[in-house]
């Protein structure tokens, strides 16, 4: 069990979607993460 | 959608360059992060009548732009909303989205389509990306890290295209406010219990009255003619000229007879029978109308 599930769990909100959700929410990181560290590079070499 | 909400950000972002490159990216993503953040505490797909129907997507919009003056205080809250906005448009594209209540969702529906969702989206990401490109990326260093970016956005979305093709693809777009309606083969497939387009109907059946006939209870109909009486009885549908064997009369009162258990007719058939018994009086008429009657 990892810490934001054990966080999850204490806030009562472990069940089996927090799963999906989580997965929802990583599907969307990866866009952001990408954008943001290519914005940077592009950015900082100007 | 999902890479095309970058190629939106990343298009706002060569308008205004003041704008945060991740806060924009946010909030075209927006709509899908609160419905996320929501779901924990809710259905997911419960929560989206707040966060992707018109009136839930207006007040985020608000809500996002305000946060981020209050936040970065800086211009462009303009930029957070426009981005947050035009996340419904760029879904409209590939699902079927909310207006107002869960009964009106329109779209395009390319997610049942992975390949055109895919040539979609990925030319939406290669367009801005090249936009993007043209306004910041000066050296060739630059330009490398847009073309990584590119290619790292069109890599996934090649990746959630691939993880959502389906064996046997239906694609239903609707731009009706209510439920799709399905083509005529996947009606004859006894798959949607709905009635099919009526171009579909018309285009399999294009020289009949089948694209016409009623879909609703059968019956007998009978047609008494007004002249004399004379009644005539049909089963099937009734000709379009009837002409009266007994005086050769056009005109004709028709009377529906449902054969089978209709609760609409049966309700209408008890809410105006009358007893036809000789003395029984109409259940509306008081006795003071039959004593005028009397009287004249």
């Amino acid at each position: 069990m990892d810490l934001a599930e054990a966080l999850l769990r204490v806030l009562g909100l472990a069940r089996d979607w927090t799963a999906r959700a989580r997965g929802f929410a990583f599907l969307l990181s990866l866009p952001l993460i990408i954008v943001t560290v290519a914005d940077w590079r592009v950015r900082r070499r100007r | 959608m999902y890479a095309g909400h970058v190629a939106v950000a990343l298009a706002l972002k060569t308008r205004d360059p003041r704008v945060p490159t991740a806060p924009l990216v946010l909030a075209c993503y927006g709509p899908d992060w609160l419905e996320t953040v929501l779901g924990f505490w809710r259905d997911r797909n419960e929560m989206a009548l707040y966060t992707h129907y018109l009136p839930g997507l207006m007040a985020g919009a608000l809500a996002a732009a305000a946060l981020y003056v209050v936040v970065f205080r800086r211009p462009g809250g303009w930029m957070i909303m426009a981005g947050w906005l035009l996340h419904w448009p760029a879904d409209f594209f590939t699902a079927h989205k909310g207006l107002l209540s869960p009964s009106d969702r329109i779209g395009f529906a390319l997610y049942n389509l992975p390949v055109a969702d895919f040539a979609l989206e990925s030319s939406l990401v290669v367009a801005s990306s090249i936009l993007y490109g043209l306004t910041f990326a000066h050296s060739r260093a630059q330009r490398r890290w847009v073309m990584a970016m590119a290619a790292c956005l069109v890599g996934l979305q090649a990746l959630l295209d691939y993880g959502m093709a389906q064996a046997h693809p239906v694609w239903n777009p609707s731009l009706s406010q209510r439920e799709w309606r399905p083509h005529l083969t996947i009606v004859l497939c006894g798959s949607s219990p709905t009635a099919p387009h009526a171009s579909c109907t018309l285009a399999a059946h294009p020289h009949s009255e089948r694209a016409m006939a009623k879909n609703g209870v059968r019956g007998v109909t009978t047609l008494v003619c007004l002249t004399c009486g004379k009644e005539k009885f049909f089963t099937q549908e009734v000709p379009a000229a009837v002409v009266c064997d007994q005086c050769g009369s056009t005109v004709f009162r028709t009377f529906d007879t449902p054969t089978e258990p209709d609760e609409a007719v049966i309700d209408a058939l008890e809410a105006q029978a009358r007893s036809m018994a000789y003395g029984d009086s109409s259940p509306d008429t008081l006795p003071g109308d039959l004593h005028d009657l009397d009287a004249s």
